[in-house]
């Protein structure tokens, strides 16, 4: 081997070294690592529920309520993310994020729906007419079923922080 | 009675004046996430600005020369560079934030991505900056900014229990899910908010605009020492806002958006539209001080004609700055980088550079060649002394609490 092949095949080395090192640093959920993933999704949850609430009173605008739900659906991509980093060599630990990370979807859904229905103007097309062309979304006046799908996502967040031991 | 109606006004532009998108977001977090256990630092903040806003005043009414350009040619161009430093990068992280802060406002109030409301609030900065007499500019925006009082109106809608209140904000704890470290990580942001470098030198160079002579004094004391603490009152109330609406539900505040929230459900939509128009004013006034004190700590530094009393043909170098700041604000906010995030290590690292604002301050006002018989009496001087003790503090700690704990997270 050539001198410069010798010098490229160390480097080589290094960098899976490196690269395994860093697969290794790289967090395995738990209940102190899913914690502030968890937490930040349910405070996201817990915002685009009173803005949807809020806006079922006629409290707020469409504007804020959907900037809101808008900002909260932001809010869970990050921490979609932040758990999709996570190794889990075990399968229990597969498990654990599988879960958090379907239970995040859910909530990625209800939190669109809601933007959705949030946005939809006060002059919205009904639902007769909104079936008429088609439209399966949430209007303006969808708002109470968006306000039940963001609950039930949030007991599903629930369960699963209780079951993972989140407090 | 003219000077009755100038000291109100000058009073009512302080207190709106004085909140800006740093006491907002970090006051709202602070109450999401530990109740009003972290008041004191409001209190503590709003007596040393007081402190160190009217050393300030007093020097550039005496000497008719702003403190920055007093520090430059008492403490040497070395001093001086490194004031200019700090408080630059500061000024600057302290633009983007607030161009971002007017931005998210206007996306609350039209729904549309606050990334497009960025050229717009720019261009509105710059054209109030290059047109607008100082004056003018100053009570138009400080007035509006009242607007914010809608946060003390709306705590008293949500009638919270006034005991919880009192008892986290006169017996502070860390609350239990939080640890120690991240409560004085938050408590060095508050102070830093409450403390930016840029309202002292935009106050000092503001009284050369106004032309400011010592039988003002007077006058300037009475806006600070009502002006400022209540709007230290603002601050606390959307503390107390978020507080009692917010961290009972598990909301911690990250979006400009959750600090609405309180003040919709207790005032509902016309509460809303107040607020709105207030965070529009309060984030509009502090990015034109904080522009035109990026410009005037410039300017001061190299020796440039200077301030919007004169025609910006005759200050070109003076206004080029400020446009250049304006423009590298707002290339940092296209990237799509956060603004609150933004706004909330301009507030930290506000705390890190105070030491090199108020140190050259305290020694200026000192000066008996510059200030004559207006030097600081004995009672001023301990005062300041403490509080550079507490700034130092704050200062060494910003850095390694913001390691330790992941900038509060």
């Amino acid at each position: 081997m050539t001198r410069q092949g010798r010098r490229l095949a160390a480097i080589f080395l290094a960098l899976a070294v490196l690269a395994g090192a860093l697969a290794a640093c790289s967090p395995r959920p738990s209940a102190d690592t899913l914690e502030k993933p968890a937490k930040d999704v349910f405070a996201a949850v817990q915002a685009a529920t009173l803005a949807v609430d809020l806006r079922i009173k006629d409290s707020t605008t469409a504007a804020a309520g959907s900037t809101a739900a808008d900002d909260m659906l932001g809010e869970v991509e990050s921490a979609t993310d932040e758990v999709e980093g996570f190794t889990a060599p075990t399968e229990k630990e597969k498990s654990l994020r599988d879960d958090m990370l379907a239970t995040f979807a859910t909530i990625s859904r209800a939190l669109l729906h809601a933007r959705d229905a949030l946005t939809a103007p006060g002059n919205a097309p009904g639902k007769a007419e909104q079936q008429e062309q088609g439209q399966s979304g949430a209007g303006a006046d969808g708002l109470p079923e968006v306000l039940g799908e963001l609950r039930s996502a949030t007991d599903q967040l629930k369960a699963l922080m209780t079951k993972a031991g989140i407090q | 009675m003219k000077r009755l109606l100038g000291v109100a006004l000058g009073i009512l532009t302080a207190i709106g004046g004085f909140v800006d998108i740093g006491d907002l977001v970090t006051n709202a977090v602070v109450g999401s996430r530990f109740g009003l256990s972290l008041a004191w630092v409001v209190v503590v903040g709003v007596v040393g600005i007081c402190l160190f806003a009217n050393m300030s005043g007093r020097v550039a009414a005496v000497s008719g020369r702003a403190t920055f350009e007093v520090i430059r040619e008492r403490m040497g161009p070395r001093a001086g560079l490194a004031n200019l430093g700090a408080s630059f990068l500061i000024n600057l992280m302290t633009v983007t934030a607030e161009i971002g802060g007017i931005a998210l406002a206007l996306q609350l109030a039209s729904g549309v991505a606050y990334l497009l409301w960025v050229p717009v609030a720019l261009l509105a900065v710059w054209l109030v900056i290059w047109r607008v007499k100082f004056k003018i500019m100053e009570n138009v925006t400080g007035l509006l900014g009242l607007s914010l009082v809608v946060f003390a109106v709306a705590l008293f809608l949500l009638k919270p229990d006034w005991g919880v209140l009192a008892s986290q904000a006169f017996t502070p704890s860390v609350p239990k899910e939080e640890g120690a470290g991240v409560y004085w990580y938050f408590a060095i942001a508050l102070f830093g908010a409450a403390m930016t470098p840029y309202e002292v030198f935009f106050f000092s160079s503001g009284a050369v605009e106004e032309r400011w002579k010592v039988k003002d004094l007077l006058q300037a004391r009475i806006n600070v020492l009502l002006g400022f603490p209540l709007g230290g009152f603002l601050s606390v109330a959307i503390a107390a806002c978020a507080a009692v609406v917010l961290l009972p539900a598990g909301i911690s505040v990250t979006t400009l958006s959750q600090v609405a929230l309180p003040v919709a459900q207790a005032g509902g939509q016309l509460a809303l539209a107040v607020l709105i128009l207030g965070v529009v004013a309060a984030t509009f006034g502090a990015a034109l001080e904080t522009t035109l004190s990026s410009g005037y700590t410039l300017a001061q530094f190299f020796g440039w004609s200077w301030g919007k009393f004169r025609r910006p043909a005759q200050a070109a170098r003076f206004h080029m700055s400020m446009i250049v700041v304006l423009l590298a604000g707002a290339a940092v906010l296209v990237t799509g980088v956060d603004p609150i995030l933004v706004t909330e290590y301009s507030v930290v690292f506000s705390a890190i550079a105070l030491p090199l604002t108020y140190l050259p301050i305290l020694i200026v006002s000192n000066d008996p060649q510059y200030m004559g018989e207006h030097v600081n009496n004995r009672a001023v001087n301990i005062a300041g002394l403490v509080y550079l003790v507490i700034i130092l503090a704050a200062s060494l700690a910003a850095i390694p609490l913001m390691i330790a704990t992941g900038a509060g997270a």
